[in-house]
């Protein structure tokens, strides 16, 4: 097969999934426990009750809950993802979406970096001190990494940087929140556009706003990248090029760099695009902690309020993002090992 | 370079991060193994302090801004800051109301008031407050007739006011009315004549109806007076309808209600740049929608309120900017409180005892805040109260009617009421943060007696009193074919459409609704559950025959489902909107008010003395309407129309750096525009 072709069939059943996923979140926001009224926020106390008859039927609220799914997915087809309730002003919950999403972006951008500027001089040096204390130390951090409840590790760097550094008298980095020193008002990414519009003030504070949520983001990829790097260097070091390259009288350097790293890194380099994905959709606990205004917050206040439109729009597009990552994944690896055929 | 090389190179990389782990990991360490702190942290000079700005950190986000359409009690306490009234509470006192806006007010005759409005004071666009800005405000709130942006909240605080003019329902929705918002419908809002322009300074209000009422009403924020121009030149740029051709070069006020007339959709309701429409000590200087930041700065020209009471004493100096901060983490915002971030915190009633001394509180009453440089004020008893709803005609999610109906039942209404020790709840649970209720009024209700701790509950705990009357319910079940029953309509039910029979062929289900993160009332509601079930099963010899659960659902659920009348019992609490027994009487009692209406109560006896307390107020009649409200408390406590909890207090966590503290327990808010900052 193709790569094209791969990439096609991907895409169709990237057409299934979303469908599958769509169901499920439909079911379980619409149709479990029972009836949020899902009319609520369509209507208003002006409206008469044939008006109030007239938006249940549009939308199909007084079908089954099987038969209210086509309904909001035609709306959906058409553009329409339904409001919000009081919480986001009955705003439509695409507006909210996307006002709110580059923040999340921004957040797991800066997670990746520090993941993977962590994570993989961690499992590089694990792997080269194999069993040794440096192998030690970066295992206890990788464990540490992904044991340690995202929650209880924002609120120990808040403590640390935040509290104990301003008792110390020392410069501190801000606890929560974003920058209110200037707005995103070009591509909805603070630092980018501080950035472009030349206010790097707006910038480098939204940046020290994002250093320790991103930090408390990534402590948990960061182990597994550690681990996965780790194992894939030691797997390389082993291969009887790396002997030969060696018995060739190559530096360590050059064997180390030239030929193990490249090979070591495949799986390190696709699973980075997974992470990413990963910390998009995985940034709701890390936001609540640090009152980041990204979407994932949002999401949390959705559940809590019972908004079946935010919901699902959350849900859909964090599926789509996940499959994506895993399909650009697929294509990246064929590109990066020429074994791999599809 | 060797292999050994490389690993030193890269081992460089890593020693940040030890660094950086061991600290955290000595810090934790530390926290665990600490004995509590012998000497007080001292920090700097917070910042809020050297930047004279008052920073209040919550979990809780504005909704709507617009004084006319808002109608939440959080958007009222930013609202507090930056509008004002003709009329307002004596600083912390509920019931004294002085005139603010106005400087005196002269009954005419029953139905009629002069307001002599004050003069020099200006909004803060600049334009003069005066008899125009009065009609336009008043009937800008009549003629929006309670819409909001999504309508959350049925109808909005406009029905408060609304009731004072349309006593018929002709006019609004709220009232009863189906209007049509029109040119015409417009005019006839305006021929109300419910604020009559005397002269610059002077305006009378004509009310269809003699009320007591009228003060408390007035001194709300639905009946905020605002700039007209400000507002006009706002809504038209929010619209984009055409200012210059329908405003300019004179405003045209009729024509802006036209576009307004059942409109909610306002630029202030969100207004991201501001408004500066009010007379308060504060203006809007910016709303954030994607952080919910709110920018609150010190009106310049601001006239001081009655005698200057609204300012801080003479020589400290006002605090410039109020920021309202969305922090959804409580253990964040206590981080921002203690390191001198935040000023003020909201602290819900389970975390209370992160902030204060809890053996001091329970052993002797006393508020301590246990954390350095932070206060703790309260408890401030608020014009509120919790209980548990029963439904007696509940309705399958198909609308059709449910056979089984449990609080149909007075006894098992009372078995439930009786099945936990609320004064024990109260104070092992609820940690003695409320005082428990009697009867639905709370405390510091106007008028005076209104509230009378002598028309006590039917209901005490006694498990044998539940036992008791379970049995008695299974052994002679609740039936439409042998008992008189009544739908709420007031037509009787048919026989064999209710028959209340439980057992082990014929198993029934009673269930709580609670909203979930309401944590004292699931744990009471669990305790209450685990024992009527023991008894439900002692009784029956059954596990299945009755049970009874708690479902927690979302916030706003229980109520959606509540006002279709689709679940057996939740809980649910209501605060005053405005301070005056009526506001009780209503919503409570009255067959057409909003929790018999849900809970599908419609007892004739109460309809009765609701109408015959609705004419004693319009007599004017103290020593009967607080009669009649006995005997209302009466007969509910009687029916155990409600399982009446507590009233809540309030309780405040300030810096200690934050001077002049005082609250108004009616809204429930400190005002921070008379505070100011001292070392404390």
């Amino acid at each position: 097969m193709k790569l094209y072709e791969y990439i096609i069939r991907r895409l169709i059943l990237l057409i299934f999934v979303l469908f599958a996923v769509s169901i499920l979140v439909f079911y379980f926001t619409r149709g479990f426990p029972r009836g949020i009224a899902p009319w609520a926020a369509y209507i208003h106390p002006k409206m008469t009750a044939e008006q109030i008859q007239q938006v249940i039927k549009e939308h199909g609220f007084d079908r089954p809950i099987y038969e209210q799914y086509f309904y909001w997915l035609r709306d959906v087809l058409r553009g329409d993802w339904g409001l919000t309730g009081a919480w986001a002003q009955g705003k439509p919950a695409n507006e909210v979406f996307f006002n709110h999403f580059p923040y999340t972006v921004e957040l797991s951008v800066f997670a990746t970096i520090i993941t993977v500027a962590i994570g993989l001089p961690m499992g590089i040096i694990s792997a080269l001190k194999n069993n040794k204390l440096p192998d030690h130390v970066c295992r206890v951090i990788a464990l540490a990494g992904y044991s340690t409840p995202a929650y209880w590790f924002g609120f120990m760097l808040q403590l640390v940087f935040f509290y104990y550094f301003s008792v110390w008298g020392l410069p501190n980095l801000p606890s929560s929140g974003a920058s209110t020193l200037g707005k995103p008002n070009i591509t909805g990414l603070p630092i980018l556009d501080g950035l472009l519009t030349g206010n790097f003030v707006y910038a480098w504070d939204e940046f020290l706003h994002l250093i320790l949520p991103s930090f408390s983001l990534a402590f948990i990829s960061l182990g597994f990248l550690a681990r996965i790097v780790r194992a894939s260097m030691l797997e390389v070091l082993r291969q009887d090029y790396i002997v030969m390259a060696r018995s060739k009288g190559l530096k360590e350097r050059v064997v180390i760099y030239r030929h193990a790293l490249k090979n070591a890194l495949i799986p390190a380099v696709t699973l980075t695009g997974i992470f990413f994905a990963n910390l998009l959709g995985g940034a709701m606990i890390t936001e609540y902690v640090f009152s980041w205004p990204g979407v994932g917050q949002q999401a949390l206040r959705a559940i809590f309020q019972g908004d079946s439109n935010f919901i699902l729009l959350y849900s859909l597009v964090f599926a789509v993002i996940i499959v994506l990552a895993n399909l650009v994944v697929d294509v990246l690896y064929a590109f990066l090992d020429p074994r791999i055929k599809y | 370079m060797n292999k050994k090389a490389i690993a030193k190179t890269t081992l460089m990389l890593l020693v940040v991060i030890v660094i950086l782990l061991a600290a955290l990991l000595g810090v934790t360490i530390y926290f665990m193994t600490r004995q509590p702190p012998t000497e007080v942290v001292t920090l700097p000079t917070p910042a809020f302090v050297t930047q004279n700005k008052l920073v209040y950190e919550s979990g809780a986000t504005y909704e709507w801004l617009d004084p006319h359409v808002s109608y939440y009690q959080y958007d009222y306490w930013i609202l507090w800051h930056t509008v004002e009234t003709l009329v307002w509470y004596n600083k912390s006192s509920p019931v004294d109301i002085i005139p603010w806006l106005a400087e005196s007010i002269t009954k005419i005759n029953s139905t009629t008031y002069e307001f002599k409005l004050r003069e020099g004071i200006t909004f803060q666009d600049g334009t003069p407050f005066n008899a125009t800005a009065v009609w336009f405000s008043f009937n800008r709130l009549l003629i929006i007739d309670g819409t909001s942006p999504t309508g959350v909240h049925g109808s909005q605080a406009a029905w408060i006011l609304q009731q004072l003019v349309d006593p018929n329902g002709e006019l609004f929705t709220a009232m009863g009315a189906e209007p049509t918002y029109d040119e015409g419908w417009v005019k006839k809002v305006l021929d109300l004549n419910f604020v009559e322009i005397v002269d610059n300074y002077r305006v009378r209000l004509h009310l269809k109806v003699p009320t007591t009422q009228l003060m408390a009403i007035l001194a709300g924020p639905w009946a905020a007076i605002i700039s007209p121009t400000e507002t006009v030149k706002k809504d038209y740029e929010h619209h984009q309808w055409p200012f210059t051709t329908e405003q300019q070069p004179a405003y045209n006020y009729t024509k802006y209600f036209i576009r307004m007339a059942g409109l909610g959709d306002t630029y202030f309701n969100v207004p991201e740049n501001g408004w500066r429409f009010g007379t308060g000590p504060y203006y809007v200087e910016s709303v954030d929608p994607t952080t919910y930041r709110i920018v609150l700065k010190a009106y310049a020209n601001y006239w001081g309120g009655p005698n200057h009471m609204n300012l801080p004493p003479q020589g400290k100096q006002r605090i410039q900017t109020i920021e309202f901060l969305y922090q959804p983490s409580f253990t964040t915002r206590l981080l921002d409180l203690k390191q001198g971030k935040a000023t003020a915190i909201a602290v819900a009633e389970a975390d209370i005892y992160q902030v204060v001394d809890k053996d001091l509180w329970l052993n002797q009453g006393v508020l301590k805040s246990i954390i350095p440089g932070v206060n703790a004020y309260g408890p401030i008893p608020t014009l509120n109260t919790w209980w548990l709803n029963f439904i007696t005609n509940v309705t399958n999610p198909d609308g059709s009617y449910r056979d089984w109906q449990p609080f149909a039942d007075w006894r098992l209404r009372m078995a439930v009421a009786c099945s936990v020790n609320m004064t024990y709840v109260n104070i092992y649970v609820n940690n003695k943060l409320s005082q428990l209720a009697y009867n639905i009024i709370p405390p510091g209700t106007v008028p005076e007696g209104s509230y009378n701790p002598n028309i006590k509950p039917k209901f005490y705990f006694n498990l044998t009193l539940v036992e008791e009357l379970i049995r008695d319910a299974y052994l002679n079940p609740l039936k439409s074919e042998t008992h008189e029953m009544y739908f709420y309509n007031g037509t009787r039910i048919p026989p064999g459409v209710v028959d209340n029979t439980f057992s082990a062929e014929k198993p029934r289900v009673i269930e709580f609704y609670v909203q979930s993160g309401a944590t004292t009332f699931i744990q009471i509601l669990t305790t209450m559950t685990e024992n009527l079930n023991s008894i439900a099963r002692s009784v029956t010899g059954s596990r299945i025959a009755l049970q009874f659960r708690v479902v927690i659902v979302p916030g706003g659920q229980q109520y959606t489902l509540a006002s279709r009348h689709q679940i057996d019992a939740y809980m649910g609490g209501w605060i005053a909107d405005y301070n005056h027994v009526l506001n009780w009487l209503m919503p409570m009692y009255y067959s057409r008010g909003t929790y018999p209406s849900w809970n599908q109560w419609n007892i004739t006896a109460l309809d009765n003395l609701y109408k015959q307390a609705v004419e004693a107020d319009k007599e004017g009649n103290t020593t009967k309407l607080l009669q009649i409200v006995d005997q209302m408390n009466t007969i509910a406590n009687d029916l155990v129309m409600y399982m009446v909890w507590w009233h809540d207090s309030e309780y405040y966590i300030r810096s200690a750096w934050l001077q002049g503290w005082y609250v108004n327990p009616v809204f429930g808010v400190d005002i921070w525009s008379t505070m100011y900052y001292e070392s404390p």
